[in-house]
């Protein structure tokens, strides 16, 4: 009870802050009169999501399906190429440096690229999103596993610990929290990407959705769609929260609520 | 002094002109010229020298962290051959816990490196928190912990699988002055009641006199030992024994032997 009482304390001022900007925003639009196709109300934008014509159930799940598939495939592609990297200075001399090269590639410029190997649907975005968010999953994930103190590996080596419990009982552990930075990056990268995939090329999905609000005028659809998609990465964002806050509570204990 | 000429017990660690060098070609790097150093089994020694000396190597090639150069090194005896890792424990100046285990697991963290049964370790490790003052504690996670009270984990730690030999680098280095001088009578309540080989890295004359019952002094540029000595005060030892005019003159030799040079 106490409990639930402090987080309620904890998230009032930010739930107080969202609905004042509604407020600010529901009247602007009233007292500049501002047209509907420029800036539409708070209220024309909710109506918008009962308009059955969007489709708005089918098209959210289209992006969701990217977005999901490309924040796990991130997860597991960027946890392997990191412990890749870790594993041997070699390793790490000739897989770093194309890692770094690539990331420098505007990922926006390879989408067509996708499309044009993998043809329209979900999968192409995926992969989209993929080269989006996993590079700071791997940068994240290879800094925990290396940001140990050398005394504390040394104090392994010294009881004859192998590379394989170094790994297993410190590094791994010790990089927990910074995978859990990584997986936030990823958590709203992973968005962004799958968006810019449906912005290049996608039948259908909330970026879709954008793209075809942006030629009709319809502005309402585009705003609604924003809504969505902020809510899917939000809820992406708290879940990874949530989940930090069960896995890593030696990190997270002390400055929450 | 030789082997023969300390009569019926050969010392249990044998260092004889060890050398060791960092790096190669141009950064090659003496740390260690010439260090011999005869040890017997449950002394305490305690290494003092300047900064910079080699007195981190010196352990660290103990423990079998690194290799060396020249010279050699010997450990135990054919009757009771020492086992690297199963024997040796090391403190460091920093405790080290691992955040994400409870006091006790930490503790047991050598347990699971070398594979120890879980049920006698646990208990062995209680036993041992109860030796270092930290009963009640075993739940605790480390942060909750003052910087004195983790270091004594850490030395339960070190302890846990019952190692011959136990190394201390300047573990008593981050600790007020007198949270440091609890902490030097209870190591040697420890040792006492353990009967272990300690060796013992400390920056302080005061406190070197104090704990060790051997003391090793070691110079810089090029790195080697001085010195090595019997302390002969009385046990149990006690902090007013540095006003004693015994203690001063063991400081005094150590000054001298670090200052000249
Ligand atoms: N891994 C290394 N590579 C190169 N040089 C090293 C390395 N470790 C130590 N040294 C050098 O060897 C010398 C001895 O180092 P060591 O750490 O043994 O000294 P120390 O007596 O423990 O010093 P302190 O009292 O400051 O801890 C130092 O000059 C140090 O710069
Ligand atoms: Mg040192």
């Amino acid at each position: 009870m106490q409990k639930i009482r402090n987080n309620i304390y904890y998230y009032l001022p930010s739930i107080i802050a969202i609905l004042v900007l509604m407020v600010i925003w529901h009247f602007s639009v009233i007292v500049f009169d501002v047209k509907e196709y420029v800036f539409p109300a708070p209220d024309d934008t909710l109506m918008t999501l009962f308009d059955p014509k969007y489709r708005w159930i089918s098209n959210t799940l289209i992006t969701f399906y990217a977005v999901a598939g490309a924040f796990v495939i991130s997860t597991v592609l960027g946890i392997v190429l990191a412990i890749i990297v870790i594993w041997h200075p070699l390793l790490e001399r000739t897989v770093m440096p194309l890692l770094v090269l690539f990331n420098t590639l505007p990922k926006v410029a390879l989408a067509p690229l996708f499309v044009l190997w993998l043809g329209y649907g979900v999968v192409p975005n995926m992969l989209i999103a993929v080269t989006v968010s996993f590079f700071p999953m791997v940068i994240n994930t290879a800094a925990g596993l290396t940001q140990v103190d050398r005394d504390l590996i040394d104090l392994v080596r010294s009881l004859k610990g192998t590379k394989r419990q170094i790994f297993s009982l410190i590094r791994l552990p010790n990089a927990l929290p910074y995978i859990f930075a990584g997986l936030k990056l990823n958590a709203t990268l992973s968005v962004i990407g799958a968006i810019v995939g449906e912005f290049v090329a996608s039948e259908g999905g909330l970026g879709a959705l954008i793209i075809i609000g942006g030629v009709t005028l319809d502005t309402p659809a585009i705003f609604a769609s924003l809504c969505i998609i902020s809510a899917m990465g939000l809820a992406l964002y708290v879940l990874v929260v949530i989940a930090e806050r069960i896995f890593v509570p030696w990190e997270t204990s002390e400055v929450q609520p | 002094m030789t082997i023969q000429e300390a009569g019926e017990i050969a010392p249990f660690i044998r260092m004889q002109n060890v050398r060791k060098v960092y790096g190669s070609g141009d950064d090659e790097f003496v740390a260690v010229s010439d260090v011999t150093l005869n040890v017997q089994e449950g002394e305490m020694v305690s290494l003092v020298g300047p900064s910079g000396c080699g007195k981190t190597t010196v352990l660290k090639i103990l423990a079998d962290l690194h290799g060396y150069e020249g010279g050699t090194v010997d450990i135990g005896d054919a009757e009771h051959p020492f086992v690297p890792g199963r024997d040796v424990g090391m403190v460091f100046q920093q405790p080290l816990l691992l955040k994400w285990r409870n006091i006790i697991d930490n503790v047991l963290l050598p347990a699971d490196i070398l594979g120890l049964p879980l049920k006698p370790a646990r208990d062995r490790a209680r036993d041992l928190l109860k030796l270092v003052g930290l009963e009640g504690f075993e739940k605790r996670s480390p942060h909750e912990l003052s910087g004195g009270m983790q270091q004594r984990a850490a030395i339960a730690r070190a302890l846990l699988h019952d190692p011959r030999v136990v190394l201390m680098d300047e573990p008593f280095g981050a600790l007020d002055a007198l949270t440091r001088e609890r902490m030097n009578l209870e190591l040697l309540r420890i040792w006492e009641e353990s009967g272990k080989t300690i060796l013992f890295v400390t920056h302080s004359i005061q406190e070197a006199v104090l704990m060790g019952s051997k003391c090793a002094v070691m110079t810089s540029g090029p790195a080697r030992m001085a010195a090595y000595f019997d302390i002969e005060l009385p046990y149990p030892r006690k902090l007013d024994m540095r006003q004693s005019a015994e203690f001063g003159e063991y400081a005094r030799k150590i000054y001298d032997l670090l200052g000249v040079e």
